[in-house]
């Protein structure tokens, strides 16, 4: 199952996305999506040297479902995380986009 | 209200200003987050799913206008404009970041405010009535032996490491409304015989994984041995609570395996040892205390109130208001009014600031500027006058707060759940508000009568479901969304703990389960019969026979 890796941001704690520029992004659609186990691995280690550097924290791999442009997480905690609580569409990314 | 003496306040600002130079450590790099969480934690501030969460200490439920106003500024200024009210009478902000987060707690330093007692393996935020130094039916003002409390507790060096988080409560009333019995510790005010207050001892309560009633160790404790008794308790806990295992070292599970017996021994023989040492309350420190607490400037009223009772007469819609949300005052002409902050289809316990500072607007028109926060998620105006009572009434509806639901279906104990905290397996805010929009109409609401629902979005427990008249808890069944309905608990003077109905029901289920135990308490009930009352009486089988039809 495609993945993507989701952290904290240290300075504000949002939710945030690793991108194909090792940059940490809030939209999970401009995240980098691993195909494979191997590939996984290679933006976990990413991932965690940007949480050596104390820019993110706890990071990790969450499975994800890829639909053309759309990317949503399997799990309902990563879809609130993605997109903001359910009972308040007006706060969060969902209220961005 | 208490005031800050010189040493809070040199212990709050010291407090900011360590804090500031430990997030700039942080921010710099110079600390890992495992360095730095049990200092974040020590300050009441959480990592969640969204952002970090601000958890705000609000002593025993007692707010001024002014610190109100405050908590109203910093929700608009560095969150999203409004704040959530939790069951342990704090306030939680849910979108705090990290970098600003000194300059909040400078801010709320300004009115005598923090973080301190909200988090980590130490004593947490003594709780109260509500009502405290206002009900008609108290012995004493409990806020007194809360600060009393609060003073002893705070960085108290032999309890700095206790093995668990500590949670103490207090009532001075009959009916208890502070849910002392699942409290690690829990003091009931009693009166003896020869007229003495004092008080019942209850230790072992809480919620969580593992849910106990409190048991009582001492029927009856003098109030000067206050402070030496819950020293002993405490000394006990700290040497023989397990520090291996997280699951285990509450003091619950330390008095369970211990035996209730043999647990007050050894609390009996610690206190012998210190009793009438340095700890001891002299009836001076008591007064001095109290004198913190001094009633408001009352006026001398008739307890008849005409205008009031006409108004009563000729507004039936105010009338549902008085008879659910005002409660019987110590003084005459006055009386508690209470603030509902479940509206129907909204986050129980959620204020804007826009609410805040207008209810800070009415405390000081009507309540000499004091406000109270409720365990059960709403808040209080102490000391309205019942010839008030119905301008009152005019301004809240407006704001949106004067759902006339208190202790109704729809005024419902609900924790944050999956929507905003990392330890949730489930959500619990939109099981909420569907059941206060399924129960939407006053006279089905009405005609139900007192029920008490409670939700947890996990097995913490936060949301008190144990102790619902009816539980509901969010678990997560294979990625989906699944609620476990408990029936029977209660947390008041007869508290105990909701049993599992039977199997769980889905997110799209448990609303229509809800609705039918409760239809199924209605067609059962005797005539005057509140629902646990009903519960008590017939069991569990005829609400399971509608849950589950054969
Ligand atoms: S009960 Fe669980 S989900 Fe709810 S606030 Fe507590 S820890 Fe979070």
């Amino acid at each position: 199952m495609p993945q993507a890796v989701i952290a904290s941001r240290l300075r504000d704690g949002r939710a945030v996305f690793l991108d194909r520029n090792g940059r940490w992004v809030e939209f999970i659609q401009d995240s980098r999506i691993a195909q494979s186990e191997p590939e996984g691995e290679e933006i976990m280690e990413s991932a965690r040297r940007s949480e050596e550097r104390q820019e993110i924290v706890d990071p990790y791999l969450i499975d994800v479902v890829v639909d053309g442009e759309a990317v949503r997480p399997v799990l309902n905690r990563e879809i609130i995380r993605a997109a903001g609580p359910t009972i308040r569409t007006d706060l969060g990314r969902q209220a961005k986009r | 209200m208490y005031r800050y003496d010189e040493f809070d306040r040199r212990l709050v600002d010291e407090r900011v200003e360590q804090f500031r130079r430990q997030v700039k450590r942080r921010l710099d790099g110079e600390l890992s987050e495992d360095q730095f969480k049990p200092l974040r934690l020590l300050n009441g501030l959480y990592l969640q799913l969204h952002a970090y969460m601000l958890r705000i200490a609000i002593p025993y439920g007692c707010l001024s206008a002014i610190q109100l106003r405050k908590l109203a500024h910093i929700g608009r200024r560095y969150d999203k404009g409004y704040g959530h009210f939790t069951t342990r009478q704090n306030l939680q902000f849910h979108w705090i970041k990290l970098e600003e987060t000194p300059d909040i707690l400078a801010e709320l330093a300004e009115v005598e405010m923090h973080g301190i007692q909200t988090s980590g393996n130490s004593f947490r935020n003594t709780t109260t009535d509500q009502y405290a130094g206002a009900a008609a039916d108290e012995l004493e003002d409990p806020r007194s032996y809360c600060e009393i409390i609060r003073q002893w507790s705070t960085l108290h060096p032999e309890f700095s490491f206790l093995p668990r988080k500590f949670k103490i409560a207090v009532t001075t009333t009959p009916h208890d409304r502070a849910a002392v019995k699942v409290h690690d510790i829990g003091l009931r005010m009693l009166r003896n015989e020869a007229g003495e207050n004092g008080f019942e001892v209850m230790v072992g309560g809480g919620l969580g994984r593992t849910p106990f009633v409190g048991k009582v160790i001492r029927d009856f404790l003098p109030k000067q041995h206050l402070l030496s008794y819950l020293e002993a308790i405490l000394r006990v806990y700290n040497q023989l609570g397990r520090r291996d295992n997280l699951f285990k070292a509450r003091i619950k599970i330390l008095v369970q395996q211990t035996g209730t017996e043999k647990f007050a021994k050894l609390v009996e023989e610690e206190w012998e040892q210190i009793k009438d040492g340095a700890l001891q309350l002299p009836r001076e420190e008591i007064e001095r205390i109290a004198s913190y607490f001094a009633p408001p400037s009352y006026e001398e009223l008739d307890a008849q109130v005409p205008e009031f009772e006409a108004k009563i007469a000729e507004n039936p819609d105010f009338q549902t208001w008085v008879k659910t949300n005002v409660f019987p005052h110590k003084q005459p002409g006055y009386a508690i009014a209470n603030l509902s902050l479940k509206p129907v289809g909204g986050t129980p316990g959620d204020m804007s600031s826009e609410q805040m500072d207008a209810v800070a607007d009415l405390a000081d028109l009507y309540s000499f500027g004091e406000i109270r926060v409720s365990h059960r998620q709403n808040l209080v105006l102490p000391y309205v006058k019942r010839a008030d009572l119905y301008s009152l009434w005019e301004q809240l509806s407006p704001l949106g707060l004067a759902t006339p639901n208190i202790g109704l279906t729809s005024d419902i104990i609900c924790c944050p759940g999956l929507d905003y905290c990392g330890l949730a397996t489930a959500r619990s805010i939109p099981i909420a508000e569907e059941i206060s929009e399924r129960f939407d109409d006053l006279d089905r609401l009405h005609e139900i009568g007192e029920v008490e629902i409670k939700i947890s979005g996990c097995i913490n427990a936060c949301g008190h479901h144990h102790v619902g008249h009816i539980g509901i808890l969010g678990l997560d069944k294979a990625g989906e969304e699944f609620y476990q309905l408990t029936l029977g608990g209660a947390a008041d003077e007869d508290a105990s703990l909701g049993k599992v109905v039977g199997p769980g029901f889905s997110g799209d289920e448990i609303v229509d389960a809800v609705e039918t135990v409760l239809d199924t308490y209605v067609s059962i009930r005797d005539e005057g019969e509140r629902f646990i009352e009903t519960f008590r009486r017939v069991g569990m089988a005829p609400f399971k026979e509608g849950l589950y039809p054969k």
